[in-house]
């Protein structure tokens, strides 16, 4: 799994039931989750995003996913309970940082996942 | 084109499955049907063992499923629910009844008489489904590119059966007098060339970067193909049915095969800039299909130019089994997994694991259909072209076989469950 898009101090995170490795690691205070699907289709991302959006439940935590294209279905059913910043990387890749907002995140319904990727 | 294959506007899941079983059910059908046509190789157009056989192929199976991947993708493409839900089933039952009909008549001679009724219970079947898509795009404010070639392939459907039935109820009854082999012509262009290969160009620009995890690729090649496919086909039609000079129709023909060929180019592009490079089954169907359309369009245009029926009966097992078959079966693996996916397992991400759509299909047995299908179209051409009846049957037989897989990994992919 490409792990080029995260610091060398990441840690592998174990997480249940995800199908890409996850890290995890700490800048300026701030808990990074981070995943890379970039290599994955459909519906892998979304399966991946929305395990990693159930950990980010406090604002000293982000998640980072690295994906080959912007996950329209996912963003159109989570976008307003979340602050996303997009950056494109090189070679056309997405990164959406993830961050918690108060009081509005935790109404995010995660079990509905009929969504796409 | 940033679009999936599932959201909350897409249809429900049984709607799907009923075109997708049932042409699966047909394609079936008509593996067995095959197996007895090495007699009509010769190239002869206007058979009724030929038009049983194509009817059966196309309607029941590769329009079935074209109807079915529609009712998927339309709300997804547009962005906009598809207008009635309703309106499909009762095209499906319609078109199920109606079709069957017209195999019946022209299959055997004693029941030639229900051609005309099957044809009108057909034609209205399509007009629902004509309708459904109208009013769905009527409703719409933007359009993009992939929805211009699903709303001018539906128009190319309505016109081209439009045509069918008229030359039904000229056989029958007739109706009106008209020239029957040039009327024939227009029909099957009008629906290959015009509907078939719309939706193909359309869908393939959904479904082929999603699945290869393309994107940042220019769409200058299939833009030009749309443009050129619609007037090469439109322009063909017409100077058939309007009986208009030879060199009228050298100037369609010449357009529909820049059209093919810029799709094929685009298709190439996209190929080259995929970040998934494995060749997978899904990636040797479609490499094969693009393959065979080429030779088929070499073929046709041969047959174009010679006029030897061996050409045009040559042109056709490519396109229908060479290059419509590969690209459909192939992405049967990519799509059913997906839509069983989404229906099954969904509900269970972060419950458990849940299986990956490649486990959703018996690897082995793919990867094996998916030779015998390429081993079985060299042999059907082959026996078109040297005329050799054992060769095409024994290519007929592993043809059966290979759909017989096909099958076996579309109950497989239904009835997969997670191991404990």
């Amino acid at each position: 799994m490409n792990t080029l898009h995260f610091p060398s101090d990441a840690k592998l995170l174990h997480v249940e039931n995800t199908t890409v490795p996850f890290f995890s690691y700490v800048q300026d205070g701030i808990e990074y989750i981070s995943f890379d699907t970039s290599l994955c289709v459909p519906p892998e991302p979304m399966v991946n995003a929305m395990i990693a959006l159930e950990l980010l439940d406090n604002a000293q935590k982000k998640v980072v996913m690295i994906n080959h294209r912007s996950p329209v279905g996912l963003l159109a059913k989570i976008q307003s309970f979340y602050d996303i910043d997009v950056t494109e990387l090189e070679g056309g890749k997405l990164q959406l940082v993830f961050s918690y907002k108060e009081g509005v995140s935790d109404k995010v319904d995660l079990s509905q996942k009929q969504c796409a990727g | 084109m940033k679009v999936s294959l599932a959201t909350e506007m897409a249809p429900p899941f049984v709607l799907v499955a009923h075109f997708f079983i049932a042409g699966i059910v047909f394609l079936s059908l008509s593996g067995i049907a095959l197996l007895s046509m090495s007699s009509d190789i010769s190239g002869y157009i206007i058979s009724s063992s030929l038009a049983a056989f194509s009817h059966l192929y196309l309607l029941g199976f590769v329009m079935m499923v074209i109807f079915g991947a529609m009712y998927q993708l339309l709300p997804v493409v547009l962005e906009a629910p598809i207008f009635s839900k309703d309106f499909a089933y009762v095209q499906f039952y319609m078109y199920i009844v109606g079709f069957s009909m017209m195999v019946s008549g022209f299959s055997f001679s004693e029941l030639h008489l229900l051609i005309p009724y099957g044809a009108v219970i057909t034609y209205l079947s399509m007009l629902i489904f004509c309708f459904n898509v109208f009013i769905t795009f009527y409703r719409l404010e933007n359009i993009t590119l992939v929805s211009k070639f699903l709303l001018i392939g539906t128009i190319f459907l309505f016109i081209s059966v439009s045509l069918g039935l008229l030359i039904g109820l000229s056989l029958g009854h007739g109706l009106v007098a008209i020239d029957i082999d040039a009327w024939v012509k227009a029909h099957i262009i009008g629906t290959l060339g015009g509907f078939v290969m719309m939706i193909v160009m359309g869908v393939a620009m959904v479904l082929i970067p999603m699945f290869s995890l393309s994107h940042g690729f220019e769409e200058k090649w299939i833009k030009a193909a749309f443009y050129l496919q619609s007037c090469g086909v439109t322009l063909c039609m017409i100077a058939l049915i309007a009986q208009l000079p030879i060199f009228i129709q050298a100037i369609a023909a010449f357009l529909m095969v820049s059209g093919v060929l810029c799709f094929v180019v685009q298709i190439v592009i996209i190929f080259k800039q995929r970040a998934r490079k494995q060749n997978d089954y899904w990636a040797k169907n479609v490499i094969f299909a693009l393959v065979c359309l080429i030779a088929s369009v070499i073929a046709c245009t041969l047959y174009f130019i010679l006029g030897f029926p061996l050409l045009g009966m040559l042109a056709g097992v490519l396109f229908f089994f060479g290059f419509l078959l590969s690209f459909i079966v192939g992405h049967i693996y990519k799509i059913l997994p997906f839509l069983i996916w989404y229906e099954k397992f969904s509900p269970l991400v972060g419950k458990q694991k849940v299986p990956l759509l490649h486990q959703m299909i018996h690897t082995k047995i793919a990867d094996a259909q998916t030779w015998m299908l390429f081993i079985s179209v060299i042999a059907l051409c082959g026996g078109v072209v040297l005329q050799l009846g054992a060769l095409f049957f024994l290519g007929s037989v592993l043809l059966l076989i290979s759909l017989v897989l096909v099958a076996f990994n579309a109950v497989f992919a239904f009835n997969y469950k997670i191991k404990e």
